[in-house]
């Protein structure tokens, strides 16, 4: 098993000067699960196939182990991967798709036997091996594909959307599975995908990437609760965080306050620092409060300590345990989160707590998350 | 027990369709006719050969035909067999090179790049387009100055290089995804593993329809005994065949002959597509679909 790294890593395709992935830097630890996710055409699958080396590196280098692998052909890499429509070939049955990478080494029949009966067992398809592909079903397939990848116990695996052809209820299933896999063997694992629950739920790190460019990279609960910046806070977590533009005005010793022409929130105090280091009075601001961190007010425990907005309900969404409340402030449309029983009539105007402790700050320009006394 | 099984009513023809089948049915009858009329043709008897108006139907069917052929023509210098298996022996060599080739041809244009595919694969199309008589001469020039005149080769290598199933087998390797061939590249296999045990296999239901045309070409092909053999002992059927009515003043004699002659010249092209032609139809209906 091996780490992965890429240093200032960008890939260029010719005739077109913009860099697909942009000097990109990612450390990935022996052994962790790391997912890329991002929205369409943001580089993850290039910066993937770049470490796969279906793709030539235009600068930076990447490392597997203590080596640079950037010229290495793929084969020599020790690496498998897993595709997103399965490659699995059409006209070899299972047996012979898993065992094919073995059957070109040359290894020893009794060594190739084992290893796919093994890997097979692991992932229960023992007693699919005799048939073709297209005899199975896409779970099955999906199967067939890590099993395929798995056989070789490569010091790398690289999974690009593996879970997107199938549907949402064997996706939930594969999903566990493949945690559990990883839990198993403690392979290093980059997996891209597209889905933000999928990263969520199944990453060790997340690599957050816009436009070939890294945003973030953290742990699920980091980036969830500290996202870096709007892009980040926006991407990650359904239904999306509320995003609110206002004015920083100081009310004297009782601190900072954000206001908007609807409405004035008191600000926590622990960004009067930041704020006064940056000098945001009278500036424009972006306030972000997660759906589950605003709620009706008798829902809400702690103090609301004026940070109550009131809008008008247009649509209330129920979601099995929950019941999301849509309601307009204005112009500006407000996600909140209430419990599934509370039925609250469309057209009626509310009352809703944002909880101080869940509420963040971005800045106008440049769209980063300011700092408070908790970073 | 019913002899027509009650269809439901969504299976029932609407007046439209019943039209449509009707007109079509008429028009595979009038296709088939000179086909009936070829094989009847071979069985007439002399006086039926040439009687006015002629006959579409045979009715005192004969071998005779096929006898002269097989023994009038033992008494020529070169028997009739000969000349068929010649052709035999050239034809299925052809398909064979001229399958594997082409799909060795169409991997890399299909699946590759590298400079002047735009160029090459465009200088395929157009020599799809050149009628065979333009480039008999050239032709005749590279035969002999690859010193191949009167061989075999001289029969095969030129219905080798066929651009249609060329063209076929790359619209049909598009196709494949890339994933396929990436997933194989990983795993260890070359170039010409990830030809032989992905590209090959997977191209073979292309392969039916490839071999038909190339089949058809080098089984109908009549140049190269023409302008390339010297000794008759080399040439082919349909040589044979066209020096039967043609190359003698009258056009009376051997008419039955010739009338045999023309049926197994038909006839390996006939099998071949009742043999093949379920595939030929999907891998038409694939390539048209995707």
């Amino acid at each position: 098993m091996a780490s992965v790294r890429l240093s200032n890593l960008s890939k260029r395709y010719e005739g077109n000067g913009t860099n697909v992935v942009d000097r990109i830097n990612l450390s990935i630890e022996d052994g962790e699960f790391m997912v890329l996710v991002g929205p369409s055409g943001c580089g993850k699958s290039t910066t993937l196939r770049m470490v796969a080396g279906l793709e030539s590196v235009s600068d930076g280098d990447i490392y597997i182990g203590p080596t640079i692998v950037n010229d290495m052909p793929p084969k020599q890499r020790d690496i498998s991967m897993v595709f997103q429509n399965y490659a699995l070939y059409p006209n070899m049955s299972v047996y012979e798709n898993m065992a094919f990478g073995m059957r070109l080494r040359k290894t020893e029949k009794h060594i190739m036997d084992s290893s796919v009966k093994q890997s097979s067992r692991v992932l229960e398809i023992e007693h699919l091996l005799e048939r073709k592909p297209r005899q199975l079903s896409g779970g099955q397939r999906q199967r067939v594909a890590l099993g395929r990848a798995l056989v070789r116990q490569p010091q790398v695996f690289l999974l690009d959307e593996p879970l997107s052809n199938l549907d949402a209820r064997l996706r939930v299933q594969m999903r566990a599975e493949i945690v559990e896999l990883h839990r198993q063997l403690a392979t290093t694992t980059i997996y891209v995908t597209h889905d933000q629950i999928e990263a969520m739920t199944m990453g060790t790190r997340i690599c957050i990437m816009k436009n070939g460019k890294i945003q973030q990279v953290g742990t699920p609960e980091d980036v969830y609760t500290r996202p870096s910046n709007l892009f980040v806070a926006g991407f990650i977590g359904t239904p999306p965080i509320n995003i609110m533009q206002g004015t920083v005005v100081e009310l004297g010793e009782k601190g900072f306050a954000f206001t908007t022409k609807r409405f004035t929130l008191r600000l926590p105090k622990r960004y009067e620092a930041t704020i006064r280091s940056q000098s945001l009075m009278n500036r424009n601001v972006f306030l972000g409060v997660r759906p589950e961190f605003a709620s009706l007010p008798a829902y809400y425990g702690g103090k609301s300590d004026g940070l109550e907005i009131r809008g008008e309900v247009f649509f209330s969404e129920l979601v099995g345990a929950d019941r999301y409340i849509h309601v307009h402030i204005g112009a500006d449309a407000f996600v909140f989160r209430a419990p599934a029983y509370e039925r609250v009539p469309i057209g009626e105007l509310v009352d809703i707590v944002l909880h101080p402790e869940a509420l963040l700050l971005f800045h106008a320009d440049t769209e980063e998350r300011l700092p408070d006394e908790r970073d | 027990m019913r002899l027509w099984p009650r269809k439901s009513r969504l299976n029932r023809l609407s007046p439209y369709q019943l039209l449509l089948v009707l007109l079509m049915t008429l028009l595979a009858v009038f296709m088939l006719m000179p086909i009936v009329f070829l094989f009847n043709h071979a069985f007439k008897p002399m006086h039926e050969l040439f009687l006015y108006p002629p006959t579409f139907l045979v009715r005192d069917a004969t071998w005779v035909n096929f006898l002269d052929l097989l023994t009038v023509s033992k008494s020529t210098i070169v028997p009739a067999s000969r000349y068929l298996f010649n052709s035999l022996l050239t034809s299925v060599l052809t398909v064979v090179a001229a399958t594997f080739i082409s799909i060795l041809c169409a991997f890399p244009l299909s699946k590759h790049q590298f400079k002047g595919k735009t160029l090459l694969f465009s200088s395929i199309l157009v020599s799809l387009m050149f009628a065979p008589e333009t480039v008999q001469i050239p032709r005749y020039y590279v035969i002999s100055s690859l010193g191949i005149v009167n061989t075999y080769f001289a029969h095969i290598l030129p219905m080798v290089a066929l651009p249609v199933i060329v063209f076929l087998f790359k619209q049909f390797i598009d196709q494949i995804p890339n994933d396929l061939l990436e997933s194989a590249r990983m795993e260890g296999a070359s170039e010409f593993r990830v030809f032989m045990n992905i590209i090959v296999p997977l191209c073979i239901p292309v392969v039916a329809t490839a071999a038909i045309l190339s089949f058809q070409s080098a089984w109908n092909n009549l140049e190269a005994s023409q302008l390339f053999m010297e000794d008759e002992t080399m040439k082919t059927l349909p040589f044979y065949v066209s020096t039967l009515t043609s190359g003698l003043a009258n056009s009376v004699a051997r008419q039955g002959v010739a009338a045999a002659a023309a049926l197994l010249m038909f006839l390996p092209n006939f099998i071949i597509f009742l043999l093949l032609q379920s595939r030929v139809i999907s891998t038409m209906a694939h390539s048209g679909i995707k």
